[in-house]
């Protein structure tokens, strides 16, 4: 694009000028700074005043700065109050209120981005330097929470007078109370409008954030295309504006006016403040928003013991107060009495320990209260869950019965459970889909229930306990023979889970076997039961799941349409080219709703195909969806998600070793330690993935930390025969040589290489690879006849063109050796006969010389 | 030791240095936007200064590398920010032009800048920037560390060596300049289009 105003010759003394004028302009005004420009040239002084002229218009608009010099201001600008803060980047529209700690601005933010904001600003009188520091600190924390239901917070720094400010996103809604009140919300309206604020809490709570404010007030409602949709607003501000967190005198003083929605401890000024403070005031602001006022106030009552709720909470139950209320959008008593009366009393239980540990806690009840399931916030007896049961499933007793026996000590969770499974099945359409509902909700029970007896161990359920309920099941198959194959599958699968995969596998033989004579063939519920079975043989690495599959292929080609999900689920497993999976992927992302499990295995098996075919770099794409669709689908500690970071992860070491890379690995192996064990081989893998990345990333010494670590766990896990374990030295050693530390590089390279010739016949990759790498280390230890040997033991079995790094990673060994020998034409001859040799494969002369050039 | 060799010269280590950060910063915008509603829109300051976090493991307003790594960090990212943001604008302006597509296609991974702003003041300015580069380095530098870097004049100060009162004087004298040359711009670039 041309320019109509090209730069003045005399640019640098115009520049000049044009900063004396307008510092003149600032101090004394227009006159001032033309008595700055009478000296110069008439040229210089037009292209001044041109420039000054340009400066006025940018001023309020191009990357406009508060802090510019006042005196340069257009006329027109409304003189600005003393008080108003000039705040760079930002235009203060008009002020929105104030409070104990300063005051709240609408504000027009035009760098770098055009929105409109609420400006928070501390009163001058409370700003500090240890304010300040503590402020910067605190603020990138708050900018970094995202969630839709929290106002982010966008930028923060301090006003041009030295006050911190916090900008925030502007809502445009009414305050709780308001909203309830004018959009005439019933009580379950105002229970689901409080889970959501619950999942906002929560989500704070995960990055660290503690509201300490919450409050009515602070949650707007947001009108949506929808419906409504609660915004949580100055998440942390109450901290971050708080000149001194540690001094009770000025909390008090700053923080806010009414002690209405504290914490007793918060209230008392004590320095514990945790994250149980806002779940109190999550509570407070329930009671208000059903029953019209807060709880009441709990009196001097001495340290209870008794873990029951409804002793140690305020004494006033909601549902009573509800009755006392004067307000006009009260929910009535007999909707509180109950489930909402236990739920408010355990958010605002004086003893913190007896309180919802997390707002996803409280959420998850409201939830539960508005599906008409048990709630936790109690300990109810037998009575209270078999009523509540009993009312909504009459037909499933039966079934209950039978976990209830095997199972007394997670009644309550098993019930609960039920429910939502059985809602899912019975918005299946046919048998077998309501049967694989069942089976996974027992699946996913026994899970649980295995979860709350080893917190977080392996399942450890006894084999007898499996094998009695099995029992139990097959001697109903009989009379109730859809429910019962339902339970041999998902007990068949549990116990597969539980390490016990043969017993799995014959309980679904079992299960098989019945269904092929009681539905016949084809049938949609033998199919499904031959998936179940091939799973668990072909993933515990069993014989058998051949003919199961190929039935079952055989068998749902008769049955389904080539593009119904219940065939594809069958193609993903039998015929698993990588062009039939991507189809099958491809179906499964523009069907929308389909079972995720089977989009994910379908994307593992896609991944796993590229993995090992013609098209490696092809996972790093898939791998990503396959990361995506679990972290979309299930919980952070579920298998698949850990699974999917530890391929994600793994593919990104190949192909972008960053810190993307890192972060999914931190992650997963956090999660993976803790819900599968230091010595599950996903661990293990993640571990040594860990390893290598830091190894890929020049930190070797990061990297040998890990590979310590994986090596003790192998040890102990497989043993120091096992090829686990000489995979293990692999990485420690080629660590080792990362970090210059040839010598223990050497016996770990050599034990690893020694391991892996006793499992794997000679000239398998794995064994070529320790090989050049242990050649390059005897290289740098001066060992020229064993790096020469090994080199040339390697190269006898490249001859692949995915080789040819490894080719010239070894072939360079062997140079440099006749270098150091000064052997200069026999390393010239191995130079050339490598570039022949590598030629061959199909390498172009530029990919050659850089693959010969670094090791 | 990126920053390191940036430093000491090298255009391949400085072009390195840009494409990590770069990198950086779309994986960090690329991540908010995974788990946000799409018409979120994600502060460049708060984007440079979580790179920063990542790429030291310090937050940018502790103590952390010395001066001139801040420096040459900084620089990096106000060249990458500018990018991006002039990627992103380009792509909303071509989508105007093509009404039919969905919006969301173009800028799936990032939705920086701002969305009611022009995507055409942000390429006007950007022709606008490269113009005053050739003219005053140290005045556009002025302007990429303020403007797609978010420091203060103080820190620019610091970074640059130079006194509080040059940086203000220079970021005047741009603003004045850049002002100039968008005004002079043709009106509407794209009516033709």
């Amino acid at each position: 694009m041309s320019r109509e105003v090209p730069p003045h010759p005399d640019q640098l003394s115009i520049k000049e000028l044009f900063g004396n004028a307008l510092e003149a302009c600032e101090q004394g005004g227009r006159r001032q700074a033309e008595r700055v420009l009478s000296g110069a040239p008439e040229t210089i002084r037009e292209a001044v005043r041109d420039l000054l002229e340009s400066h006025r218009r940018a001023t309020g608009a191009l990357l406009d700065d508060a802090g510019g010099p006042r005196g340069s201001q257009p006329a027109d600008t409304p003189p600005v109050d003393s008080e108003t803060p000039n705040v760079a980047g930002y235009r203060i529209e008009r002020e929105l209120g104030r409070g104990g700690f300063g005051v709240v601005y609408q504000a027009w933010q035009r760098s770098p981005i055009e929105r409109r904001v609420a400006l928070k600003v501390l009163r001058s009188d409370l700003t500090s330097e240890e304010t300040i520091r503590r402020f910067r600190a605190e603020s990138t924390v708050l900018a970094r929470m995202s969630h839709e239901s929290i106002a982010g917070v966008f930028d923060a720094g301090l006003t041009e007078q030295g006050q911190p400010f916090v900008a925030m996103e502007f809502i445009d809604g009414l305050p709780l109370l308001k909203s309830c009140d004018e959009l005439d919300l019933s009580a379950d309206q105002r229970v689901e409008l409080m889970a959501r604020v619950c999942d906002a809490v929560q989500h704070a709570h995960q990055r660290a954030v503690i509201h300490r404010d919450l409050k009515p007030d602070n949650v707007l409602v947001e009108r949506t295309a929808g419906g409504f949709r609660p915004r949580v607003i100055d998440f942390g501000i109450a901290k971050l504006l708080d000149p001194d967190p540690d001094n009770e005198h000025t909390r008090a003083q700053v923080l806010l006016g009414t002690p209405r929605y504290m914490s007793p401890e918060q209230r008392a000024g004590g320095n514990a403040i945790d994250v149980r403070v806002d779940i109190y005031a999550l509570g407070a602001i329930l009671c208000e928003v059903l029953a019209g006022d807060i709880p009441g106030v709990p009196g001097e009552r001495a340290g209870t013991s008794s873990p029951d709720v409804a002793q140690s909470a305020p004494v006033t139950r909601p549902s009573k107060i509800a009755t006392r209320s004067a307000s006009r959008y009260r929910t009535s008593s007999k909707t509180l009495r109950g489930d909402l009366d236990r739920i408010i009393l355990k958010a605002c239980a004086e003893d913190p320990d007896l309180r919802y540990p997390s707002a996803q806690a409280m959420g998850d009840d409201l939830r539960r209260y508005l599906a008409g399931l048990p709630v936790s916030a109690t300990r109810p007896g037998m009575p209270y869950l078999v009523r509540k049961f009993c009312k909504r499933h009459r037909a499933t007793v039966a079934i209950a019965a039978t976990l209830c026996v095997a199972l007394v000590v997670t009644l309550g969770v098993a019930i609960q459970k039920w429910g939502e499974a059985s809602r899912q099945r019975d918005q299946a359409r046919s048998t077998s889909e309501r049967v694989a509902f069942i089976g996974e909700f027992l699946l996913e029970m026994l899970l649980l229930t295995s979860d709350h007896n080893a917190r977080g161990a392996p399942p450890a359920i006894a084999d007898g306990t499996m094998q009695k309920i099995a029992d139990r099941a097959t001697d109903g198959l009989r009379e109730d023979p859809e429910h019962m194959l339902a339970m041999l599958a998902g007990i068949g699968r549990f116990q597969a889970h539980a390490g016990q995969a043969e017993a799995g596998a014959a309980t679904i033989r079992t299960a098989l076997e019945f269904a092929i004579g009681h539905y016949g063939l084809p049938s949609p519920e033998v199919v499904q039961l031959r998936i179940a079975l091939h799973d668990i043989l072909w993933g515990h690495g069993l014989d058998g799941w051949k003919p199961q599959i190929e039935l079952a292929d055989a068998e749902s080609e008769q049955l389904f349409a080539s593009d119904d999900p219940r065939r594809l689920r069958v193609v993903q497993r039998a015929r698993g080219s990588a062009e039939n999976l991507q189809r099958i992927v491809d179906r499964y992302e523009s069907l929308g709703s389909i079972d995720p499990g089977d989009h994910y295995h379908a994307l593992f098996s896609l991944t796993m195909v590229h993995r090992f075919g013609p098209t490696p770099e092809r996972q790093l794409e898939t791998s990503k969806r396959l990361y995506e669709i679990a972290i979309g689908n299930y919980p952070p500690s579920h298998t698949h998600v850990i699974d999917a970071m530890a391929i994600y992860g793994d593919s990104l070491i190949a192909y972008d070793p960053g810190p993307l890379a890192e972060e999914i690995l931190l992650e997963g192996y956090a999660q993976s330690k803790r819900v599968l064990g230091p010595d599950h081989f996903t661990t293990e893998s993640i571990r040594r993935g860990l390893a290598r990345l830091y190894g890929a990333l020049g930190e070797p010494e990061r990297g040998i930390q890990y590979a310590l670590e994986d090596l003790d766990s192998v040890a102990r896990g497989r043993g120091t025969e096992s090829i686990q374990y000489a995979n293990a030295l692999f990485e420690l050693g080629r660590l080792r040589l990362y970090a210059e530390e040839y010598e223990q590089a050497r016996s770990v390279m050599e034990r690893s290489l020694a391991l892996r010739e006793q499992q794997w016949s000679v000239g398998h990759p794995q064994i070529v690879t320790a090989q050049a790498y242990l050649a390059r280390i005897y290289v740098e230890l001066g060992e020229h006849d064993l790096a020469q040997a090994v080199a040339n033991a390697a190269l006898q079995y490249l001859t692949d063109p995915r080789d040819a790094r490894t080719i010239a990673y070894v072939s360079r060994v062997l140079i440099v050796v006749h270098e150091q020998l000064g052997n200069r034409d026999r390393a010239d001859t191995i130079r050339a006969e490598t570039r022949a040799r590598l030629a061959l494969l199909g390498l172009d002369d530029e990919s050659i010389e850089s693959l010969l050039l670094s090791w | 030791m990126l920053i390191e060799q940036a430093r000491s010269g090298g255009d391949h280590a400085r072009e390195q240095l840009l494409s990590e950060v770069y990198r950086e910063l779309r994986v960090i915008a690329a991540s908010h936007m995974r788990h946000e509603r799409p018409n979120h829109t994600l502060g460049a300051t708060a984007l440079v200064n979580e790179s920063y976090l990542r790429l030291f493991g310090v937050r940018s307003d502790r103590p952390g590398p010395d001066y001139a790594h801040r420096h040459a960090f900084f620089k990096a990212a106000s060249v990458a920010m500018r990018r991006i943001l002039i990627d992103h604008a380009r792509a909303r302006a071509a989508q105007r032009r093509s009404p039919g597509k969905d919006r969301r296609v173009v800028s799936a991974d990032l939705e920086i800048a701002s969305e009611h702003a022009d995507p055409h003041d942000l390429i006007d300015l950007d022709e606008a920037l490269t113009t005053l580069e050739g003219e005053d380095e140290r005045a556009a530098s002025v302007v990429h560390l303020r403007f797609y870097a978010g420091r203060q004049i103080h820190e620019i100060a610091q970074m640059m060596g130079v006194s509080e009162r040059t940086v203000k004087r220079d970021w005047e004298f741009a603003r004045a300049r850049l002002q100039q040359l968008l005004d002079a711009a043709p009106e509407d670039a794209e009516g033709g289009a």
